[in-house]
């Protein structure tokens, strides 16, 4: 796929060229989406938003990482959604134990489907991990989502987030700790390979 | 321990495991790395909180977002949009300003008028008072009729009579009521008033002494005469270019934003 010639087609108004490059980037937008408002349903809007709107702005991209653009609009959009959810808080309906306490964080314990064991603590870890992500602040979310989950390098970072180098780096660090700290409470979720280098350390 | 870490070293090993330090700082880290199992071991729990990301499932879009023609005509609207509307937009905000602007002027201009009009017929009260006085002279004395109406307007009476005499060099009414302006002398107070001479000095100003019998119908006449003659051409010209101005901007305010706001309506369809 030639991506600069597809850019420059879809810039002249050829949708084709432009549905090519959405079926190459839609699963990472959709990705990030999901990272960073954890829920599918959002996290879909927010993605075909992301390319109605690339498709409108497309005459305003200048070059540059195509990627990045279109990790910035939907990380633009994940946060106005984060913004509007401040704004109009929404109580979760959070399960009760036997002593009418509430269980705190069900939504990575529980999983609606029934998997055989290695897939039910992968997708344990995934949802602890979703868990932690949601925890911390949107800029780190983004931050970590894009370097450490869709791989993108530093300067590919700052052009999707907007921000100079040097904030990436220290809000990279700072979500990375952050991270750190709140995935030592779920270690026995954690693979094997993990748990071993914990063990050889101890 | 790991609590002794700063942020900024915290940032220089999250540097480092993404390769981005520069040799020297590369090397520096190293050689404390070797010196300080602290250190390393936070750089190993950073690996691996890094490990862990990168781990996470990627997720498959649960379908395709490519644009269809529909959402794609969006665009086609849209593209008419950023041109047209902004442009109706700023028309009706231009003309409901000039509106606003126009109709305060209007205002004031109106609320300005009568206060002219009061002078002028003061002035026209002030005027047509000796010669009322004077009409009935045949009846009194100078001071019989007009002195009660005229005592407070008593310094007036000797212009006012000063310009009767001048009356027949007069063009018109609206020289009646440039007179009372004129500083009475006191020597006119003394000669002047000749009523036999009033009546006639007053057909001379209409232009017909015989027609206008004396009496109160002349003054109300002149009254009348006096305060539409200063305005009428002039100023009935700037009220109806004012009247003409605030309805073209009225309806440039309106056509614009109903224009502008059907633009809005039809790019968010």
């Amino acid at each position: 796929m030639d991506e600069i010639a597809l850019i420059d087609s879809a810039q002249h108004g050829d949708l084709d060229a432009f549905n090519r490059l959405v079926l190459a980037y839609q699963n990472m937008v959709y990705n990030q989406a999901y990272r960073m408002v954890s829920d599918t349903d959002v996290a879909e809007d927010a993605a075909q938003d992301t390319f109605i709107i690339a498709f409108r702005k497309l005459g305003t991209y200048r070059g540059g990482s195509f990627k990045a653009w279109l990790l910035r609009i939907v990380t633009n959009l994940c946060y106005d959604e984060l913004r509007r959810r401040k704004r109009r808080p929404t109580t979760p309906l959070e399960p009760m134990d036997h002593d009418d306490d509430e269980i705190e964080s069900p939504r990575w314990l529980s999983d609606p489907s029934e998997t055989p064991e290695q897939t039910a603590e992968r997708a344990e870890l995934a949802n602890a991990l979703q868990f932690c992500l949601d925890g911390l602040p949107a800029d780190f979310r983004a931050i970590v989502t894009l370097v450490d989950i869709q791989g993108l390098d530093y300067s590919e970072a700052a052009q999707a987030m907007g921000r100079p180098l040097g904030t990436v780096k220290s809000r990279l660090a700072r979500a990375r700790t952050r991270l750190r700290d709140c995935l030592q409470g779920y270690t026995e979720l954690l693979p094997a390979s993990f748990r071993l280098m914990e063990e050889s350390e101890a | 321990m790991t609590t002794q870490i700063t942020p900024r070293e915290w940032e220089t090993l999250s540097a480092y495991l993404d390769d981005q330090l520069s040799g020297q700082e590369r090397k520096e880290l190293e050689s404390r790395l070797v010196k300080d199992p602290g250190l390393n071991r936070s750089l190993d729990e950073l690996r691996r909180t890094r490990m862990i990301l990168r781990s996470l499932p990627k997720l498959r879009a649960p379908r395709n977002f490519t644009l269809t023609a529909s959402m794609a005509g969006q665009r086609a609207g849209a593209s008419s949009l950023p041109g047209a509307y902004p442009v109706f937009r700023l028309a009706s905000m231009l003309a409901t300003l000039f509106f606003i602007l126009v109709t305060a002027g209007g205002f004031a201009l109106r609320f300005s008028q009568p206060a002219q009009t009061v002078v002028m017929s003061s002035d026209q009260i002030v005027q047509p008072a000796p010669n009322f006085g004077m009409g009935g002279g045949g009846g009194g004395g100078p001071a019989s009729n007009a002195a009660p109406a005229l005592a407070p307007l008593a310094p007036t009476e000797a212009p006012a009579a000063s310009a009767m005499e001048k009356a027949p060099e007069a063009t018109g009414v609206a020289q009646l009521q440039v007179t009372p302006l004129t500083p009475a002398s006191p020597e006119s107070t003394q000669n002047d008033v000749p009523q036999p001479e009033m009546p006639k000095a007053l057909a001379l100003a209409q232009g017909s002494p015989e027609a206008q019998p004396p009496g109160v119908a002349v003054p109300q006449e002149l009254a009348r005469e006096a305060q539409s003659t200063p305005q009428s051409p002039a100023s009935g010209r700037v009220w109806t270019l004012l009247i003409v101005l605030q309805v073209l901007l009225a309806l440039l305010a309106l056509a614009s934003g109903f224009t502008a706001l059907y633009l809005r309506r039809a790019g968010r369809r």
